[in-house]
């Protein structure tokens, strides 16, 4: 096996597909989004070179700023709903669960392998007030808690919530499993011999496994981030951006720029301002866990 | 020697893939048969409404299948495209040159560049050229091009439907609680405190389509200016932020904190505002004649022949009159201007001239395209006709002329505005900064 990868040639050859397919599925779409976001109209239309106005617009739209904000706020709700929950989860099914733990698994699985659409629409449902009662407003009428029925996601109060509810459900299951994959692989010795020392369940978590587990949770920090600046179907399918823009995210607000105004190249330059931002954020956890690791 | 060897191969086979993938895709709205010796054609139709339901869908392809009968060699394919989506669709489909024979236009200033940059064919010179512009009446062509985003005086859009829009109510519940038909904007408001009183929703709305909470301001500014007044303001010739329209904005917003349009109405679509409606769930409803083919279907309508109509009840120093009513003529068919060919211009013949009659058999519904033959008109269908025979004046609605990131404004802080996250004042600059 060393002597297979200390050739290059081989090397090279093995990465060839993938740094292929990267080249054409992800820094090809960049660059073109760059050389787009120099010009505005629609391609094939009115399609003129604009030189850096588009990007200077960026700073003066107030709509965008907002949209960000919005998107800073629910990245941090989910992000941290997906991965504490789900290392949660995780270790509950390690510890308390004794039967059925495949069972369990799969259960938690099945959200996220279900279609955004098919969710938005079942919380659309969960969360209705009119003409009937949705499950979670008959639950609070049941239980006596009528003051806190309301419009979930008809009010502006509640409406991002609701949706950061839904993803957090929809996402969490994943992160179980990986941090439960991550956690049974975990050299049983060392929580033995901590287990003789007469340390508490609680403290082999904090001082032992927590500490084992941090490049998995950079890991699950990564991809719940980068999939949170990103969210698009559910907060279309929940929502639509609603009520008035109250849910509306940046990768919305792209799509109506490029596709529903034809402006291709504002359109553009907001998604250069996503990658960005996708950039920063995760730098941001690598050197988070780079100084504490 | 060999690495390189196969690296070439790889990219070679890679290059070839994708080649071919291009090859694969190639085929355009207007793809002719290779064949010309049949002088196959696909025919290209993008709509939004599914032929199961009810819709200008409908219509086409009943026609479309008559025609395509007598001509084997026309294959027509329709494809359903959510009403949302479609500016985003056709704004893609334009960019590559690939629009569609025959579309949906459901954003009037979308249409507008697609005409100024010759990418639709003129529906005046498709009528003139084949001698048959009696299937539309002077009045509704003329109606149409006001209601067209591009300069000018050619018509460009086809009409799918003619409506007028207004309350519909529900006759038995007025008349056990002793409500007239409100004439006035004091009566109107009268009957729906009356109704609260009573435990009964006055207004079922569908607030998360929006636009009904701005047809209501419009409404409402409308019946005090007159019907030039929306048409101004979208013209950039009155501001959004006149008192009249701040007055308007406030009155929508009290309707909500009222409580008169029920709980969560943004969270209410159109299906759901009729079903309550028809199943006696809320006093009225404020919507076009469209719901007509809601009101004729038996087992929607639990309500019988039990559903009235009134127009906007008459504001304090009302300029317009009561039957003053919001027109329109549906979503717009228009025709793509890339593969127009004789083959596209028959069919087109066949399905227009025969509109006005097949939308009235197939579905009761008015199309405005003029008819040929006498029907027997469903009751709604029949109280629509004479309710737009004593018609006043045509009134237009806030956004009918809008850009469309002006028009999503608008609609997109309607929902604030009735929620009371906005103010009235906030909601007119917001619409006013697009004319400055």
């Amino acid at each position: 096996m060393n002597r297979v990868l200390s050739n290059k040639k081989a090397l090279a050859l093995f990465t060839l597909p993938a740094i292929l397919l990267f080249t054409v599925f992800a820094v090809v779409p960049i660059i073109w989004s760059l050389f787009y976001s120099f010009f505005s109209g629609m391609p094939g239309v009115n399609f003129e070179f604009c030189g850096l106005e588009n990007f200077i617009n960026l700073f003066t739209d107030s709509e965008l700023h907002a949209s960000l904000m919005l998107n800073v706020k629910y990245v941090a709700v989910v992000v941290i709903g997906q991965v504490f929950i789900g290392f949660a989860l995780a270790m509950l099914i390690n510890y308390a669960v004794k039967r059925g733990k495949n069972f369990v698994r799969v259960c938690m699985f099945i959200p996220v392998v279900l279609p955004s659409v098919a969710v938005g629409q079942l919380f659309q449902k969960i969360y209705a007030i009119a003409p009937q009662y949705g499950l979670l407003n008959a639950l609070l009428d049941i239980v006596g808690l009528k003051f806190l029925i309301t419009a979930w996601i008809g009010d502006v109060s509640t409406a991002v919530g609701a949706l950061c509810a839904m993803d957090i459900w929809k996402g969490v299951g994943l992160y179980c499993l990986i941090f439960y994959s991550a956690i049974i692989d975990l050299p049983g010795d060392v929580v033995e011999s901590a287990k003789i020392d007469g340390a508490s369940s609680f403290r082999i978590i904090r001082s032992i496994q927590m500490p084992l587990l941090k490049p998995i949770f950079r890991m699950a920090f990564i991809f719940s981030i980068t999939g949170c600046i990103k969210v698009y179907d559910s907060a279309v399918s929940l929502t639509k951006g609603g009520p008035g823009t109250t849910t509306y995210m940046p990768t919305m607000y792209m799509f109506d720029e490029a596709f529903t105004y034809g402006n291709f190249g504002y359109g553009s330059a907001i998604a250069l301002i996503i990658l960005v931002e996708c950039v920063l954020l995760t730098s941001i956890v690598g050197m988070i866990f780079k100084e504490r690791g | 020697m060999k690495w390189k060897k196969a690296v070439s191969l790889a990219l070679a086979g890679t290059m070839m893939a994708s080649l071919a993938g291009c090859g694969s895709t190639g085929g355009g709205a207007s793809d002719q048969a290779a064949d010309s010796g049949t002088q196959k054609r696909t025919i290209k139709v993008m709509t939004i409404w599914n032929e199961d339901v009810q819709g200008g869908t409908q219509t086409l392809k009943a026609l479309s299948d008559e025609y395509c009968a007598e001509h084997p060699e026309i294959t027509v394919e329709i494809e359903v495209v959510a009403q949302t989506d479609m500016p985003s669709r056709l704004s893609v489909l334009a960019a590559s040159g690939e629009l569609p024979d025959l579309f949906i236009a459901t954003d009037t200033a979308q249409s507008g560049t697609f005409y100024e940059q010759g990418l639709i064919y003129s529906v005046d010179d498709f009528l003139e050229e084949n001698g048959i512009q009696d299937i539309i009446s002077e009045s509704t062509r003329q109606g149409l091009i006001n209601l067209q985003a591009a300069e000018g005086d050619e018509l460009y859009t086809l009409l799918t439907e003619q409506n007028i829009e207004g309350f519909w109510y529900n006759k038995q519940m007025f008349e056990e609680n002793g409500w007239e038909v409100p004439e006035t904007m004091d009566e109107f408001m009268a009957i729906c405190e009356d109704a609260v009183s009573k435990g009964i929703q006055p207004l079922a709305v569908d607030g998360m389509d929006k636009f009904y909470f701005t047809r209501l301001w419009g409404g409402y500014v409308t019946s005090k200016l007159g019907v030039d007044a929306l048409i101004n303001a979208n013209a950039g010739e009155q501001s959004f932020s006149d008192p009249t329209f701040l007055e308007a904005y406030q009155w929508v917003q009290d309707l909500n904190t009222n409580g008169y349009m029920g709980e969560g109405v943004t969270t209410i679509d159109s299906s759901t505002m009729n079903s309550m409606f028809l199943t006696g769930g809320a006093a009225m409803e404020y919507n076009g004649s469209w719901v007509t083919s809601n009101l004729n279907n038996e087992e929607e309508n639990q309500l019988g022949e039990n559903v009235g109509f009134f127009g906007f009840p008459s504001v304090d120093d009302a300029v317009a009159d009561q039957n003053d009513y919001c027109q329109n003529y549906g979503t717009a068919w228009v025709i793509g201007s890339n593969n127009y060919d004789d083959a596209l211009n028959d069919w087109l013949v066949y399905v227009f001239s025969g509109y006005g009659d097949k939308s009235m058999e197939t579905q009761g519904m008015l199309s405005g395209f003029e008819m040929k033959e006498e029907h027997e008109m469903p009751y709604y269908t029949q109280m629509v006709v004479d309710l737009i025979a004593e018609a006043g004046e045509a009134a237009v609605w806030p956004e009918y002329k809008m850009e469309t990131e002006a028009m999503q404004t608008s609609l997109d802080n309607s929902q604030l505005l009735i929620l009371g996250e906005m103010t009235p004042e906030d909601y007119g600059a917001s619409l006013d900064a697009f004319y400055e």
